[in-house]
C-alpha cells in the first residue's frame, strides 16, 4: 500500500519558494543578530558603569565600617603585638570575625565581581560587537 | 556532510551552519506550509517566520532529538497559529470537511462502503489530471489529515516522527491516516 501511495504522491505538484525567500530569512537573521548584539553591548556596559559606580561608595562604606567596628585596629595588632596575638590566637580569631563588616565586605565583592564580570563580557564579545553592530 | 543536529548545534556561533540548514529544508517547510494555508504569500510568510523562530530558540534544541522534527513542530504550531487566526478574522465561518461526500454527522456513505483499501486501483493512475485532482482531494481534507498523508508520503516521515510533530498519540495518527488515505481514494476514484 505504501509504494502505491507514495506513488501517487509522487504526482503532488511540489511548490518552488520564491528565489528571494532565502535571503529574506537570511536578512532577517542578521537583522535579529544585530539587535541582540546591540542590546547586549548597551546591557553590559550599562551594568559594567554601574558596577563601577556602584564600587566607589561601597569601599567608602567599607572602609567607614573597619574603622567603626575596630577591625582595622584589630588588624593592626598583627604586626604590633604579634606575640599577645599568637598567644590569644583563638579569641582574636572570634574577635577579627566579630568585627568584620560583612554587608559591606559584601557590597564591595559584588560591585568588584560584578564589574570584572562585564567587563570579561564586554571583551569575549567584542569581536561579534564590532561585526554585527 | 555534517548531520542536521550537528548543524543545529553549530548555528549557535556560525551563521553558514544556520543558512545551510535553511537551503537544506527551504523547500520542505514551504510546501508543508502552503498544503496548510493554501496561499503562496501567506506560505511565504509563514516559512520565514518558521525559519526566524527556529534560529531564536536554536539554543533549545536537544540534539539528542531530530532536527527534522524539531523544526516541523515548528512549522506546525506557526501553520496552525495563522490558521486559527484567519478562522477567527474570517468569523469562523471557513470550514475544511470532505464535505463533497459527507453527511451533517460526518459520516461518508461511500467510506463505508468500500471494502478494499490495500491499494489502489489502476484508472487512478490513468487520469490525465491526476495532479490538479489529487491537489483538490487534499484540499477538501481536514488540515491535519493533509498534514500526516504529505508527511508520510512526500517528506517520508514515520508515523512516530509524525506524531511527535503534531503532538497527538500514534494510534490517533494511525487511524486519521487510514480515514484520511480512505477519503483520498473515494475522491479520486469518483472524480471524473
Amino acid at each position: 500500500m505504501r509504494q502505491d501511495y507514495k506513488k501517487l504522491f509522487s504526482h503532488l505538484k511540489v511548490e518552488e519558494p520564491p528565489a528571494h525567500l532565502f535571503i529574506n530569512i537570511l536578512k532577517q537573521v542578521e537583522k535579529n543578530q544585530r539587535t541582540y548584539a546591540r542590546n547586549r553591548f548597551i546591557f553590559n556596559t550599562v551594568a559594567l558603569m554601574v558596577s563601577v559606580v556602584a564600587l566607589i561608595p561601597a569601599v567608602y562604606f567599607l572602609i567607614s565600617e573597619m574603622t567603626q567596628s575596630g577591625f582595622y585596629r584589630y588588624l593592626m595588632l598583627i604586626f604590633s603585638d604579634s606575640g599577645i596575638v599568637a598567644n590569644y590566637w583563638q579569641n582574636f580569631g572570634f574577635l577579627l570575625l566579630e568585627s568584620l563588616p560583612v554587608l559591606s565586605l559584601t557590597m564591595v565583592l559584588a560591585a568588584f565581581f560584578g564589574l570584572f564580570y562585564f567587563f570579561r563580557r564586554i571583551l569575549a564579545n567584542s569581536k561579534f560587537y564590532l561585526i554585527k553592530i | 556532510m555534517r548531520t542536521d543536529e550537528e548543524l543545529a548545534k553549530l548555528s549557535l556561533k556560525d551563521d553558514k551552519a544556520f543558512a545551510e540548514l535553511v537551503s537544506r529544508y527551504l523547500k520542505r517547510i514551504y510546501n508543508f506550509v502552503y498544503r496548510y494555508v493554501q496561499n503562496r504569500n501567506d506560505a511565504e510568510d509563514i516559512a520565514q517566520g518558521v525559519f526566524i523562530k527556529a534560529w531564536k530558540n536554536i539554543k533549545k534544541f536537544n540534539p539528542d532529538r531530530k532536527f527534522k522534527v524539531w523544526l516541523f513542530v515548528i512549522a506546525k504550531n506557526t501553520a496552525f497559529d495563522w490558521l486559527r487566526k484567519s478562522r477567527s478574522a474570517s468569523g469562523g465561518k471557513k470550514t475544511l470537511t470532505f464535505s463533497q461526500f459527507e453527511t451533517d454527522e460526518g459520516e461518508n456513505p461511500l467510506i463505508e462502503n468500500l471494502e478494499d483499501t490495500a491499494s489502489l486501483p489502476p484508472e487512478i493512475f490513468a487520469k490525465k489530471e491526476l495532479e490538479k485532482e489529487l491537489e483538490i482531494a487534499l484540499k477538501n481534507l481536514n488540515p491535519i489529515d493533509r498534514a500526516i498523508l504529505t508527511l508520510h508520503y512526500s517528506d517520508e516521515l514515520t508515523f512516530e516522527e509524525i506524531s511527535e510533530i503534531l503532538g497527538k498519540p500514534m494510534n490517533t495518527v494511525k487511524s486519521r491516516h487510514q480515514r484520511a488515505i480512505l477519503k483520498l481514494r473515494t475522491y479520486l476514484m469518483h472524480q471524473k
